[in-house]
């Protein structure tokens, strides 16, 4: 049971990644606008973190070090510092978004003020993390947002034209015009951003190390590796197809996450509304936990200064101010009235620019035979690793020339 | 000579402050079109949605918080839409837009304080279509 329970971290880590509040309105978009011929992004993102989760949780166990000490070594303390103090700026924009995602939930849930439900969510939040161990706050969310499978069960009930949707594996397709070619490429990228966001290899590798595995758990971490991204991505192809089923033949352009949660539950009734309603609010909140404990996770590893959820509050200080930190500088943020879709696409984007300082590191770590022994990379995985690093950087590059030319995906 | 050559720059800057304010904004036929397309597909989420509150699938909370949504949203065309003028094209296409945006506005306002009342909503259902289908064929004539 404690080896089934030990999943729980792989499917907090992609469902808070995955399908967290920007994906579930971007996936959707995207399905209203393409149909399924973007799924390919969607497999390709899943392969990819699921062999960088895998190296970085080996690194972690084999070489007792975790992302944000595998950054500074390898990258130098100047552009270290760079990479933390902008991974830190991006858990902290997605962790206000997050929190706002959380307020609307309970709007659509209870009917509370989005102010009043943001300031309970937030304190909320505090009380959770500060009261339970990791492996708590792992089991919670990631079991929680199991709920999502609502999604899946409505997209399957609706019929989804099956051979279209195995026709979107294949990256062949583009779309007629140049509007619409560039309006495809933003949501590639934005796609497959959203699946490789730093803070789920920072939580992962960190989590590994809480829950202290050894070289022996290392087929425990790719199972954990790869169940979790599976499941987080059937999820996302699953809020896909709803936005093609329901939405692209009727020209919706889904913008607000109360549209993709009634198309979660579309099939069923007030139930499975709130079913979906919950499993949103899972995911969301895993997602806003993710990137608290990642900033206050990178800052401490960076520093080298003592951290660990499992430690008591305080003998890790600056660790605990850190996420705490995080979750009132995001707070601030979110209830100074932006929008958290707004930061949230902010935040895909500025989080693919930024993403290959995260990655290069894990796959340098990783390929050291010095450092990693017996456990090194395969030539197989480290081709694979660096056609992904690739992918990384030129996706990295047009990130932002695809925002400012489509106005952030505006049809 | 001094004195006046300052206050004739002054009085200069406060024209080219007072006008630069004053100026109308102008949109492309591109963000028009797009502003119509976000107009149809308000008017057509909120028909599909209410669907759904008729068939009793919706709580009567998330009903109301979607709507307002969907009012938010539509919201912000009609403000884009206010006072603008359109850059080249007929200026009536753009008038007609705001008017649309506008009775959509109104729809939605109304919904939100009467989405348990299924006379209304069957009304709103029908104005709804009428509004997609107008600004749809807007934006292919456009």
């Amino acid at each position: 049971l404690k080896k089934l329970l030990g999943i729980t971290l792989g499917i907090m880590t992609a469902l808070g990644g995955f399908v967290d509040l920007g994906q579930i309105v971007f996936t959707s978009q995207a399905g209203a606008l393409f149909g399924y011929h973007l799924l390919w992004a969607i497999v390709f993102g899943t392969i990819a973190i699921i062999v960088y989760m895998e190296m970085c949780g080996r690194v972690a166990v084999v070489a007792q070090e975790p992302v944000f000490s595998v950054v500074r070594t390898r990258l130098g303390t100047k552009l270290g510092l760079i990479t933390l103090v902008a991974s830190n700026l991006l858990n902290l924009l997605t962790c206000a978004a997050e929190l706002g995602g959380i307020a609307i939930g309970l709007h659509l849930l209870m009917g509370w003020p989005e102010r009043a439900a943001l300031v309970g969510a937030a304190l909320g939040l505090v009380i959770l993390i500060f009261l339970c161990r990791f492996q708590w706050i792992e089991r919670f969310f990631g079991l929680s947002g199991l709920l999502m499978c609502v999604f899946a069960m409505s997209a399957y009930c609706l019929h989804p034209d099956w051979s279209n949707l195995i026709n979107g594996i294949s990256p062949l397709w583009h779309p007629a015009g140049q509007k619409s070619g560039v309006l495809y490429a933003y949501f590639a990228v934005g796609i497959f951003s959203a699946m490789l966001m730093e803070y789920e290899v920072h939580f992962y590798s960190s989590g590994a190390m809480e829950e202290d595995w050894k070289p022996k758990d290392l087929g425990e971490n790719f199972m954990v590796a790869s169940l979790g991204s599976l499941l987080g991505s059937v999820l996302t192809i699953a809020i896909m197809a709803l936005g093609v089923m329901l939405f692209l033949p009727r020209g919706i352009f889904p913008q607000q996450l109360s549209t993709a949660i009634f198309a979660g539950s579309f099939p069923f009734g007030q139930k499975g509304l709130i079913l979906a309603i919950l499993g949103c609010l899972a995911c969301i909140g895993g997602a806003a936990v993710e990137t608290a404990l990642s900033g206050a996770y990178n800052l401490c590893q960076f520093f080298n200064w003592a951290w660990g959820k499992n430690m008591p509050a305080k003998s890790v200080p600056a660790f605990t101010a850190a996420w705490m930190g995080m979750l009132l500088v995001a707070l601030v943020i979110a209830i100074s009235g932006v929008r958290p879709l707004q930061l949230v696409n902010i935040s895909i984007i500025f989080g693919m620019a930024i993403m290959p300082l995260t990655y290069y590191p894990i796959l340098r770590a990783a390929a050291d035979k010095k450092l990693m022994g017996e456990y090194v990379n395969s030539k197989v995985v480290t081709a694979i690793g660096m056609f992904f690093l690739l992918t990384i950087v030129v996706a990295a590059i047009a990130a932002f020339p695809l925002m400012i030319l489509t106005h952030s995906g505006r049809p | 000579v001094y004195r006046s050559y300052r206050a004739r720059i002054a009085v200069l800057l406060v024209v080219l402050v007072v006008t630069g304010c004053a100026k109308q904004k102008s949109i492309s036929r591109d963000e028009l079109r797009s502003q119509l397309k976000e107009i149809h597909a308000t008017a057509f989420e909120a028909m599909l949605f209410l669907g759904q509150v008729r068939g009793h699938k919706i709580t009567s909370t998330f009903a109301a918080a979607h709507i307002h949504y969907l009012h938010e949203t539509n919201q912000e065309v009609v403000s884009d839409l206010s006072g603008s003028s359109l850059q080249s094209g007929p200026e009536v296409v753009l008038a007609e837009s705001h008017a649309s945006a506008e009775e959509l506005s109104k729809i939605l306002r109304g919904l939100a304080s009467s989405i348990d009342k299924p006379a209304m909503i069957e009304n709103a259902t029908k104005r709804l279509d009428e509004i997609a289908q107008h600004t749809q064929q807007l934006e292919a004539s456009f």
